[in-house]
């Protein structure tokens, strides 16, 4: 395992989370393949790799598209353990997926066990403007509550595609230097120390 | 160990290619000096396995020893069991650790994400708390699965694959005994789920292997409630009662029994080499399986009607790495996807059963990623043939438009039943040709055409003439295809049957080379077929052609001579 990271890339593990159709697989097939997927077909669960430029270094960012369903939530934990970041996906025209993404925050929160984990508050479909229901100000303030980014995109366009991937990405990295650092000094108390630090902040 | 390396499995495929005699004779040398060896170290050894140590040949004669044993079996087994856990020393160590700590999964969880280096301890004494190994068969296929449809546990399956590829042609094959320590090291890897490679073992570890795993089942394999029913049916000859049996057996129960006893049958039809006859075969496998020599031997005699068409085939794992090793047939991909989706569905299982790790989180995301590939290429193939079959009834559809333009211009009757068959015929290989020859036809048609219109009263019965002619080459090429394509599928079983007796006969190694030589002979003679083919393809276009001009030149002239008249 060890040699396998020295060899290879950082590898960076993005799991997009949100209810059914706000589009999530949208998203994510934009952002790896530019293209974008008319037919609606529910995601049980997938998992991208691409390799990536980050910042003039080379990644790679895993993404694992999940299910907004939640028939399929007994296999979620497995997936949202495993994950680095998340991109919390809701659709502007629809307020209760919007709603639904406190739920979202809270599983993650709970699995995850870390308030900081790297997180993306997106609201999707952004090319829809004349049937939003969820207005900006209304997100925003919740992304600020929970001390996140708010981002809208449109995988349709390919608006902010790129930049909510990358914005993760960029957190992880950051996070993953202070997780080393903070390994040097004390193993455990990691969690604790960054609520404290999110406090004062 | 190499726990997570995706290598090991990779290569375990290859275990078949392997050249099989080499490898054997080593083995066969390199075993013998080493069962010495142990033999003496192990001073330990339960007494219902001492005589196995000994020579093969002092083995028969102390064969009456195993019946009485059979009977205390259940007793010894427990103690065996007991027994065996202090002997390893590890196994000790850890399982006090365990004992020590408390006994929630939720606290281990949370020690495995705090520290990543302390997981496999932690997960090794947790996989030993749920072992393969001396569990019911069908747990043990949960913990330890097949992902091909077969219910056999994979460790099953394993020393099956090996004992067929490197011991049918081996003297006193499951009768000589293995180095226990190995035996005993592999079944601690199965036991913690590890990736493991039995060619780097013994034919002796490997059958001992599966003795041992038989000897620990907790039931026989015939089931507690059938057993005697089965042994009703061995002393009655009764096919058919041991046929409906077979068939209430749990699946796990049943696919196990029919690959063992499909299994044992090759090995006693290979009794020159093997030296194991149904008796003595069944002398050492009976006590095992828990059943009589009686049952054993009618289930083996008679596997051809109770196991009909039950054919062993190797287990090929899951696919660990994606992208280029990725199958392309749509068949293949098939099989694969169902592969990894059960692979993916016993990596959930194990998490939720709190196996959760580094190794096990990348594996999970791993085949995933692989199913998800997959997923996409079928759907790419897919909409490819969907394409191409569009295209396919674009160019059906254009020839039937040429005949029925030659059919209007004729205006005959005949047109509508000829027409109807050649729309239905299956236009597949022959296509390009057809469209041609029907292209000439009715550019011939049409300079006929042009050059009779002067003449209207003996256009019908050029036309006529014509029409007829048309007609029947379109009969005549309608037999062609049906021919060659008879021939084509003729030609295909052909070749399909030779495929399947190559791929038992590679199993069961017989000599390959024959067989391939063969086969490409017979790609050859196909190649020459073909070639042959569109030779005669083109000389009949050609002769049609002639015979359509002759036959115009011949009736332009009977009208001329007409119009002289």
């Amino acid at each position: 395992m060890k040699k396998n990271n020295a060899q290879q890339p950082a590898l960076h593990k993005v799991i997009m989370v949100g209810s059914g159709g706000v589009g999530k697989s949208a998203l994510t097939l934009q952002f790896m393949y530019d293209e974008f997927v008319e037919d609606y077909e529910p995601t049980k669960a997938d998992s991208y790799r691409k390799k990536v430029v980050l910042d003039g270094e080379e990644v790679q960012i895993d993404i694992l598209d999940t299910a907004g369903q939640e028939d399929y939530a007994a296999i979620r934990d497995n997936y949202f353990r495993s994950g680095e970041g998340f991109l919390c996906v809701f659709s502007i025209t629809e307020d209760d997926s919007f709603q639904s993404t406190m739920e979202f925050r809270e599983q993650i929160l709970r699995v995850k066990n870390d308030e900081n984990i790297p997180f993306l508050l997106v609201g999707n479909k952004g090319d829809l403007t004349d049937k939003r229901k969820v207005s900006l100000n209304e997100a925003q303030s919740r992304a600020q509550e929970w001390g996140v980014p708010y981002v809208e995109t449109s995988a349709k366009t390919r608006d902010n595609v790129d930049k909510v991937f990358f914005d993760l990405m960029r957190e992880i990295r950051a996070r993953k230097k202070e997780d080393v650092k903070g390994a040097n000094g004390k193993g455990k108390d990691k969690g604790r120390r960054k609520k404290l630090k999110c406090n004062i902040l | 160990m190499d726990f997570d390396s995706p290598d090991v499995e990779k290569d375990f495929p290859g275990l078949y290619a392997s050249t099989e005699i080499g490898h054997k004779d080593s083995d066969g040398k390199r075993k013998e000096k080493k069962d010495r060896g142990y033999a003496a170290l192990e001073g330990e050894s339960s007494p219902e396995e001492e005589p196995d140590t000994k020579s093969p040949s002092k083995i028969k004669k102390i064969k009456p020893f195993k019946f009485p044993i059979k009977k205390e079996k259940h007793e010894k087994l427990k103690d065996k069991d007991s027994k065996d856990i202090p002997k390893e020393k590890k196994k000790d160590g850890e399982k006090d650790k365990k004992k020590d700590k408390p006994k929630s999964k939720i606290k281990e969880k949370k020690k495995q994400k705090g520290s990543d280096g302390k997981d496999s301890v932690d997960i090794g004494s947790l996989y030993e708390d749920q072992p393969v190994f001396g569990v019911p068969l069908e747990i043990s296929f949960e913990r330890n699965p097949c992902h091909d449809d077969i219910h056999l546990p994979l460790v099953m399956r394993n020393c099956i694959d090996y004992v067929q590829m490197h011991g049918l042609c081996t003297d006193g094959v499951y009768k000589v005994p293995g180095v226990k320590s190995k035996v005993q090291s592999l079944k601690i890897q199965y036991n913690r789920r590890q990736s493991v490679n039995l060619t780097d073992y013994d034919l002796a570890v490997v059958t001992s292997l599966l003795k041992q795993y038989l000897r620990e089942l907790p039931d026989p394999i015939l089931t507690p409630d059938l057993l005697s029913k089965f042994e009703d049916a061995a002393e009655t000859q009764n096919i058919e009662l041991a046929k409906l049996l077979i068939s209430e057996l749990p699946l796990c129960n049943k696919h196990t029994l029919t690959w063992l006893i499909v299994h044992f049958t090759s090995i006693i039809e290979n009794e020159k080499y093997t030296k194991m006859n149904t008796t003595n075969f069944g002398c050492v496998l009976c006590p095992v399986l828990q059943m009589s020599q009686k049952l054993f031997s009618f289930l083996v005699t008679k596997k051809n009607d109770l196991f009909p068409c039950a054919i062993l085939h190797k287990y090929i794992p899951p696919l660990r790495c994606a992208s280029p090793y990725l199958p392309s047939g749509k068949e293949e991909m098939t099989i694969e996807l169902k592969k990894q989706e059960s692979l993916l569905g016993y990596i959930h299982r194990e998490m939720n059963a709190g196996f959760v790790c580094k190794t096990k989180e990348e594996e999970l995301w791993d085949v995933q990623r692989i199913i998800t590939q997959l997923k996409r290429k079928l759907k790419v193939l897919e909409k490819d043939n969907h394409k191409v079959s569009k295209e396919k009834t674009k160019v059906e559809d254009q020839i039937n438009g040429k005949f029925e333009e030659v059919g209007t211009q004729t205006a005959l009757n005949r047109k509508n039943s000829n027409n109807s068959v050649s729309g239905k015929a299956e236009v597949v290989s022959i296509t390009s040709d057809t469209v041609n020859i029907s292209n000439c036809e009715s550019s011939l048609v049409d300079e006929e055409i042009q050059t009779t219109t002067s003449d209207s009263d003996n256009e019908e019965l050029v036309l006529q003439y014509e029409s007829e002619e048309l007609m029947s080459l379109i009969a005549n090429l309608k037999d062609y295809i049906v021919q060659e394509k008879c021939e084509i599928d003729r030609l295909q079983t052909k070749l399909a049957s030779l495929g399947i007796i190559v791929n038992a006969r590679e199993y069961f190694m017989y000599p390959i080379d024959e067989t391939t030589v063969d086969n490409s002979g017979l790609l050859n003679e196909y190649k020459m077929l073909q070639f042959q083919k569109m030779n005669l393809l083109k000389s009949i276009e050609e002769e049609r052609e002639a015979i359509l001009d002759l036959k115009i030149q011949i009736k332009l002239a009977k009208r001329k001579h007409n119009s002289v008249m």
